[in-house]
């Protein structure tokens, strides 16, 4: 079930980019923000449902071949994957380092291809690791405003409890 | 030992997604073609979350009968008739000669070809001169063997007929010029004689076999063997470069249709904007897909223009590279001076409606007319690409309209392509 819900996510993502991108040139790396908030989880079967379906519905809105894609997605879980164990993955940091490393690895990913004559050669700039950069700042400041929203919620879910407690007791 | 002081067990799935992605990059027909339709299914279903949806005015429209602009297919032609032999030679036996594009990589795959149409062994002709011969690939497609390649043996003569007239073996080694071997003793070579093929001497009692006809093969020149050396060594230059030929004239059994015969069916449609989130590149969006018959390969014009190429094709739509895009690239023809010269027109990079491009080597390419050569894939010959200007030492290519609006598309023949 992880991978239609991977795709449908990841061609909205596409989709959220593609309209951001129409108006500002400046934009994160959404599917680099999406794999590293995935690879922050445990790196179980659903993970890995969500990361190729993310990686192929991206795909569609990518002017690269789709092997560069899940090449860049499998070496960033390669190489985030086994850094769980070493970092704090709550800080902000390492949301950072996820993000921004997994944005990075696609493209380098695509610069193999491009190496080897299957994608177009695009030359590097400054401007280049603008959307990495981006990327690994969209990520904790979304984890900070979910976590936010979920407290929140919560409390929300708590107050109308305790109303619907107090309307019962008053009625009875 | 507790469940909970374990080791975790290794997880397999990135290495196999890496080792998913590597095999997008071997050269294996069947995994390219796996990854070919992942990405086809994966784009078909970005149609049913953003349909593109042509607009009333677009559906309505009629496309053109001929894909290139009349006064380029007239020039075209005029310049065809160079690369045919001429008549008076006698090379016509039993069918017609007819121009074919030389495609692919290597420039010698002769496209447009069904497999197994023309004999191995059949002689290819620029003008008078002999190019190479026709030679069959184990798939059945056909090929075109240079003269100059290794292991070529060619009876040939040289010299002045009738007064000194000197008769030779022409060895292909590999490299550009044929070499003179087994020379008539006493007869003097000079620098610049033609050199001839000769055909080899007919059977006794059966018909005369006039195959090459006394073909030109090129100039002779003095080949460069060190300082002091005791011997002359002679090679035969070809007058045209065989590297750079555009177009060879072979001869057609009676009955197949030439390659200008060959047609491509158009499609109406339209172009949409902002197909891919990256700002660099310059892809668009047709709103026909598989179900109109088009295919990746297929050129998308407008008045006469190639606009680009579809790289993706799904149900419902398909994914355009535009002549814009950097690292676009197109068999194409360069027409200058009076000649047909092809050559491989890759776009570096864009800014606005400046379009840079990697020069063509070995070609005085200054305000060169750049059409697209024949693809059976679906470009159709002729279509402008553009003129090649020099600026600031760099190539560009100009003239070349916006790629976005009412559009049409060149499909090949096939089940879907009679549809409107």
């Amino acid at each position: 079930m992880s991978l239609p819900i991977g795709l449908a996510i990841g061609l909205l993502l596409g989709v959220l980019e593609g309209a951001w991108r129409a108006h500002i040139d400046v934009a994160p790396d959404l599917l680099g923000v999406a794999i590293g908030a995935v690879l922050l989880r445990a790196p179980d079967r659903r993970a890995a449902g969500l990361v190729i379906g993310l990686l192929l519905g991206f795909s569609t809105f990518s002017a690269d071949p789709i092997g560069a894609l899940l090449l860049g997605g499998g070496i960033a879980a390669l190489v985030l994957v086994p850094m769980r164990e070493v970092v704090f993955v709550e800080s902000a940091l390492t949301r950072f380092l996820f993000a921004a490393a997994a944005a990075t690895l696609l493209r380098c990913a695509r610069e193999l291809f491009a190496w080897f004559d299957l994608a177009a050669a695009l030359p590097w700039s400054a401007a280049s690791w603008n959307a990495p950069l981006l990327a690994g700042l969209l990520l904790p400041i979304l984890a900070r405003a979910g976590d936010g929203g979920a407290s929140g919620w919560r409390k929300l879910v708590a107050t109308l409890a305790a109303w619907r407690a107090r309307s019962g007791r008053s009625s009875a | 030992m507790a469940d909970g002081l374990q080791e975790p067990a290794p997880k397999r799935w990135p290495a196999i997604l890496v080792l998913v992605g590597i095999s997008g990059l071997l050269p294996i027909p069947a995994i390219q073609r796996a990854h070919e339709l992942a990405e086809e299914l994966t784009w078909t279903l970005r149609g049913l979350v953003q349909p593109a949806r042509r607009s009333a005015r677009a559906a309505d429209s009629t496309p053109p009968a001929a894909a290139a602009d009349p006064r380029v297919a007239e020039l075209l032609a005029s310049l065809r008739q160079s690369v045919l032999p001429p008549k008076a030679r006698g090379w016509q036996r039993d069918g017609r000669f007819g121009v074919v594009p030389l495609g692919t990589a290597d420039g010698l795959e002769l496209t447009l070809m069904p497999p197994a149409a023309v004999a191995p062994g059949e002689p290819a002709f620029y003008g008078e001169q002999l190019v190479g011969f026709t030679a069959a690939r184990s798939n059945g497609s056909i090929r075109l063997e240079r003269v100059t390649k290794s292991g070529t043996r060619l009876s040939a003569c040289a010299g002045a007929p009738g007064r000194r007239e000197a008769r030779f073996l022409a060895l292909g080694d590999g490299s550009t010029a044929l070499r003179v071997a087994y020379a008539d003793g006493g007869v003097e070579l000079h620098e610049g004689d033609f050199a001839f093929a000769l055909d080899p001497p007919s059977p006794r009692g059966g018909a005369a076999n006039r195959v090459i006809d006394a073909a030109v093969l090129g100039r002779l020149v003095r080949g460069d063997l060190p300082e002091g050396a005791e011997r002359e060594e002679w090679r035969i230059e070809p007058l045209r470069p065989l590297e750079r030929l555009a177009e060879v004239a072979i001869r057609f059994p009676p009955g197949l249709p030439l390659p200008s015969d060959t047609d491509l069916y158009p499609c109406a449609s339209e172009l949409l904007a902002h197909s891919v989130v990256d700002s660099r590149r310059a892809f668009a969006r047709l709103c026909d897909g598989r179900e109109q018959g088009i295919v990746p390969g297929s050129a998308v014009a407008s008045e006469g223009y190639l606009l680009g190429r579809v790289v993706r094709a799904g149900f419902g739509h398909a994914l355009v590279q535009t002549v814009r895009d950097p690292g676009f690239r197109q068999r194409a023809l360069a027409l200058v001076e009076g000649t047909v010269l092809a050559f491989e027109l890759e776009v570096v990079r864009a800014h606005g409606s400046t379009i840079e491009v990697r020069p063509p080597v070995g070609l005085a390419w200054e305000g060169a007319l750049v059409v697209t050569a024949a693809s059976a894939d679906g470009t159709p010959e002729g279509l402008l690409i553009g003129a090649l200007t020099e600026k600031n030492g760099r190539c560009e290519l100009v003239a070349t309209p916006e790629p976005v609006g009412r559009v049409v598309a060149w499909r090949p023949a096939g089940a879907w392509s009679a549809a409107p």
